[in-house]
């Protein structure tokens, strides 16, 4: 191994391909910070420049991208509560707050510091389990996978602050998510005859009427620039040192980040989002001095962050061990592969050991790069904060209307943007929690499938899914996350 | 002085303007060797469909003439039904194409939904890919045959969801098996063809069924084992083929891949398509491509390319009663 | 609508309007075969118990909701809180018909130009650099092609 990654190395050091790397840094961050737009969307947009590339310079362009889209997307998840990309969501929730006191440098700093170390963590865990990818790629059949849905589910609702709300967003997510058709009982669920819903609602489109349309519209009621304190330049300079150090100063919120992200990313359809809400809920749950989770605390910013970044790594492990992509961006590098002759198979780790450590090595180099690059521009985007809402408000509406379209191509996908969007304005105004209906939603599928799947396979006798390891260790962390609040509120009890 | 520049400015304008008018014209009836023709491609961007589409776009475009464009356009959703309709509604005029799946696009019609083109009625250019099915156990499976399968007190078969090829191929293998009796389980819904091969080693099941190509990693890998294999000549080495087993009617199984245009294309500018299709189908440098790309390349021509169509009615209107939902309950 | 976010029945009604999706929801799944109708039906009664619970809170205790209870006159009130919203569908009316090439332009003009209340001038050469650049990174550098509205779409 050590020899391949020399080999790699060599490589990858060489002038022609350091600017590859580059360019893919810089479209990753593009792509990442537009919503709508993404790392999938990247790739697939670049794969016609790769046909005349070497194997290993198109995979060092695409390493780039993938390294570098979710820190273009936290920056506007902090700036302007916008994820860039679905998984950035969870950044929001503390990330635009504290942009709102004036706090968007350290913001920014952790975001990028966060997920340049989560990143890297999540690549050495990934070199020391290949050797056992495989085995843990097959412990996760249909009823690991139904349980996995319900721990997600279970432990990010518990974590709001109005649990009966909560509940309701999240049967309304699920009920988003029941649209369209359903391919084990062959029915067409919900779409009113609409055929542009028969393959359901989007998860883009989704977020970004609940986020950025909603948001604005908010924004358009209160009035005034996203920062009501006036700051003054002061603030802003110190204000990324200051995010870089509170990531060293939570070590455990960044491993802990990094951790469920890497293993959440390699169980694949489960993605990004599911990974970077986990790790937010985990910390949010379990850290001491939690009351200001969801108004500014930077551990909140921290830990989907390292999440995010994390979870490219663990991704690797089902697309390298099987061919199965572990995300959307995977699937795409896929096809880039074997464009490129390159077979993804069980066999490719084997043959092709260089290659697969020079992605390694690429995904590496343009996690740290792009997060050097939004650290130096910490202090010029902080201010996109401070700009008059009147001209951001119709800006980020109209850009994300046509990132919607960019998506599929589709005018219904900016419909749903705009139906969410006022959708996510009236729970705003309401006080109904968004965050729980987007992981209902994203869940549901995954949920549903594997549920029905399990059922299939047991003929109906649903117990014999606790006879799987794997659902039963699952089963009892998600006990253990209903436990915490009940534990936490017994304490409270006994303290008064 | 002024009218007189203004004057000479007009004239290039008009000029520029009726440069750019004859351009964007209609092509002339009887020649493609200009046009821009759109290749849509019914699924997103990135699948094995869509690669083997853009690979050969330009081929095709290089036979048709010199000026001649072929721009691959993604089409998704409804299950490629959307991509299938617009092609099917285009103008005639040789300008809009499709890669179309079979079996695929052939089901939802012979499992009794309403759609919004006949692929019967097409204007056939070619066939690229036909893909042979494989029949396949994990691993470290004790079922080394058919008969073993038939052995198994209670089966359980692995499959992508209802509409998709991949399941009806099963439902049709498990009727010529003779399985019926035996309740087999249909363990459907997996997301794609990568998930349930894994599900198959993990062990969710005993039997799947699918592309030979999508197999062949894990095959090398000694993580599947083939049984048997569809057509008429075994592409897996020491694997017989369904009709050498006495299932000669599986033989048809399998996915192919062909170009079609709307219904009512002038036979001038077919025969052009067609022609320009079976030289870039035929050129050693696609072919390489191809094999490099683990395209299962057998081009047939237009007439042909059609009776496959026909043949697939036929073939799955055979075995309808069998196609039901398994798991609708 | 807009005074109801101000009223102490505000919660009431958005539980009840819930209650109501709940069960059109619910009353749909029963249609579909039991494979597909299965997850939906359950998810529907927990759907209905949960409203029906909030309902039942809102009832005993109809205090101020999250909903803030700040108000100016309360024409004015109901322009902020509908604004965005009209604004939105506006956009959404324009592009539909027209496309984004006429829709991006004409709004951000109108916004700044009315709503922002900026001069003529500035919000014209807003609208026209905005849409260059949008046009410039959408359709130029990644060549999408975007929305021509049905006014133009062939």
């Amino acid at each position: 191994m050590l020899d391949s990654l020399f080999t790699a190395a060599a490589y990858l050091g060489e002038g022609a391909n350091i600017a590859y790397l580059l360019l893919g840094v810089a479209v990753g961050i593009l792509f990442g910070s537009i919503p709508g737009l993404g790392g999938a969307t990247a790739i697939a947009l670049l794969l016609p420049l790769t046909f005349g590339m070497q194997p290993e310079q198109a995979i060092i362009l695409m390493g780039g991208i993938m390294g570098a889209v979710s820190i273009g997307g936290s920056v506007s998840a902090i700036l302007l509560n916008t994820p860039g990309t679905a998984p950035n969501a969870a950044t929001c929730i503390d990330g635009y707050p504290l942009t709102r006191q004036g706090k968007a440098g350290v913001a920014i700093g952790a975001a990028a510091t966060a997920s340049s170390i989560g990143g890297i963590i999540s690549l050495g865990i990934l070199v020391a389990m290949l050797p056992v990818a495989k085995s843990i790629v097959l412990l996760f059949g249909p009823p690991a996978f139904f349980m996995l849905a319900v721990l997600g589910l279970t432990s990010l609702t518990v974590a709001s602050s109005n649990l009966l709300r909560g509940l309701i967003s999240a049967c309304v997510g699920l009920f988003i998510g029941f649209i369209g058709y359903d391919d084990i009982g062959g029915t067409e669920r919900y779409t009113g005859g609409i055929e542009f819903l028969w393959d359901g609602v989007s998860i883009v489109p989704l977020l970004i009427g609940l986020f950025a349309i909603a948001e604005m519209m908010n924004l358009y009621r209160t009035g005034g620039p996203i920062t009501d304190r006036a700051t003054g330049e002061s603030v802003e300079v110190v204000g990324t040192p200051e995010g870089i150090r509170s990531v060293f100063a939570n070590p455990r919120t960044l491993f802990s980040g990094a951790a469920i992200g890497t293993t959440i990313g390699m169980i694949p359809g489960v993605g990004g989002v599911v990974a970077s809400f986990l790790s937010y809920s985990f910390v949010a749950q379990t850290s001491r001095d939690n009351q200001h989770f969801g108004s500014g605390d930077v551990r909140g910013v921290i830990a989907p962050e390292a999440a995010n970044n994390a979870k490219d790594g663990g991704a690797l492990i089902p697309t390298l061990a099987f061919g199965i992509p572990g995300s959307a961006e995977m699937a795409i590098f896929l096809g880039v592969l074997i464009l490129h002759g390159i077979d993804p198979g069980p066999m490719l780790l084997i043959e092709r050991e260089a290659t697969i450590l020079m992605l390694v090595l690429a995904l590496l180099g343009a996690t740290i790069i792009s997060g050097l690059l939004i650290l130096i521009g910490a202090r010029y985007l902080a201010r996109i904060a401070h700009i008059d809402s009147m001209v951001l408000i119709p800006s980020v509406i109209t850009v994300s209307l046509v990132g919607a379209y960019s998506l599929h191509n589709t005018i219904g996908d900016v419909f749903v943007a705009v139906f969410f969007g006022l959708v996510g304005y009236f729970m705003i105004r309401a006080d109904y929690p968004r965050i729980t209906l987007i992981i209902a939603f994203v869940l549901s599928g995954l949920m549903e499938r594997n549920f029905i799947q399990s059922m299939i396979m047991f003929e109906g006798n649903w117990l014999r899914m606790f006879g799987d390891v794997t659902t039963l260790v699952l089963f009892v962390l998600t006990l253990l996350a209903l436990s915490i609040p009940l534990v936490r509120y017994l304490r409270k009890m006994r303290a008064a | 002085m002024c009218s007189r520049f203004l004057a000479v400015r007009c004239r290039h304008l008009l000029v520029a303007l009726l440069v750019a008018l004859s351009a964007c014209g209609p092509p002339d009836s009887g020649s493609l060797d200009q046009a821009t023709i759109t290749l849509v491609i019914p699924y997103h961007p990135g699948g094995g469909f869509d690669r083997a589409a853009r690979a050969f776009a330009p081929f095709l475009a290089s036979e048709l003439g010199p000026d001649a464009n072929v721009l691959p356009e993604n089409v998704p959703g409804a299950g490629g039904r959307r991509g299938a309709t617009k092609v099917f509604k285009a103008r005639p005029d040789g300008t809009t194409l499709g890669v179309f799946n079979l079996p695929g696009f052939v089901l939802p019609e012979i499992l009794g939904e309403k759609v919004d083109y006949d692929l019967r009625n097409m204007s056939w250019i070619g066939q690229l890919e036909s893909q042979p099915y494989a029949l396949l156990v994990p691993g470290t499976s004790e079922l080394r045959s058919i008969a073993d399968i038939r052995q198994l007190e209670q089966i359980t078969f692995l499959s992508t969801g209802y509409g998709a090829s991949v399941l009806a191929a099963t439902q049709i293998a498990a009727e010529s098996f003779r399985l019926a009796d035996e309740d087999p389980i249909f363990l459907s819904g997996y997301a794609g063809t990568a998930d349930y091969l894994v599900g198959l080693i993990r062990g969710d099941g005993h039997v799947g069924i699918a592309p030979v190509s999508t197999a062949a990693p894990y095959i090398d890998s000694g993580d599947l084992r083939p049984l048997a294999v569809s057509g008429a000549i075994s592409t897996l080495e020491g694997v017989p083929t369904f009709a050498e087993l006495g299932y000669p009617e599986l033989a048809d199984l399998g996915v192919r891949r062909s170009i079609a245009g709307p219904p009512g294309i002038d036979s001038q500018l077919l025969g052009q398509l067609r022609d320009a299709f079976m030289r870039a189908a035929t050129n050693p440098e696609f072919q390489a491509m191809a094999a490099n790309m683990r395209l299962e390349l057998s081009p047939l021509d237009g007439d042909e390319a059609a009776a496959a169509v026909a043949a697939s009615f036929t073939f799955y209107e055979a075995f309808r009663t069998n196609l039901r939902n398994p798991n609708a309950l | 609508m807009f005074t109801l976010f101000r009223s102490r029945y505000a919660d009431l009604v958005i539980a009840v309007l819930l209650f109501i999706i709940a069960g059109v929801a619910t009353w749909t799944a029963y249609s579909y075969s039991r494979a597909s109708g299965l997850f939906p039906i359950f998810t529907g009664w927990l759907f209905l118990a949960l409203t029906g619970l909030e309902i039942a809170v809102q009832v005993r205790k109809p205090g101020h909701s999250g909903a803030d209870i700040e108000s100016g006159s309360t024409r004015r009130g109901m322009l902020v809180e509908l604004g965005g919203p009209i604004w939105l569908g506006f956009l959404l009316l324009v592009v539909y018909i027209a496309g984004f090439l006429v829709a991006i332009p004409l709004f951000l003009f109108l916004f700044l130009y009315l709503a922002a209340e900026r001069t003529v001038i500035r919000s014209a050469v807003f609208a026209i650099l905005a849409t260059v650049l949008i046009y410039g990174v959408f359709a130029g550098l990644l060549e999408y092609r975007l929305f021509a509205g049905v006014l133009f779409d062939t």
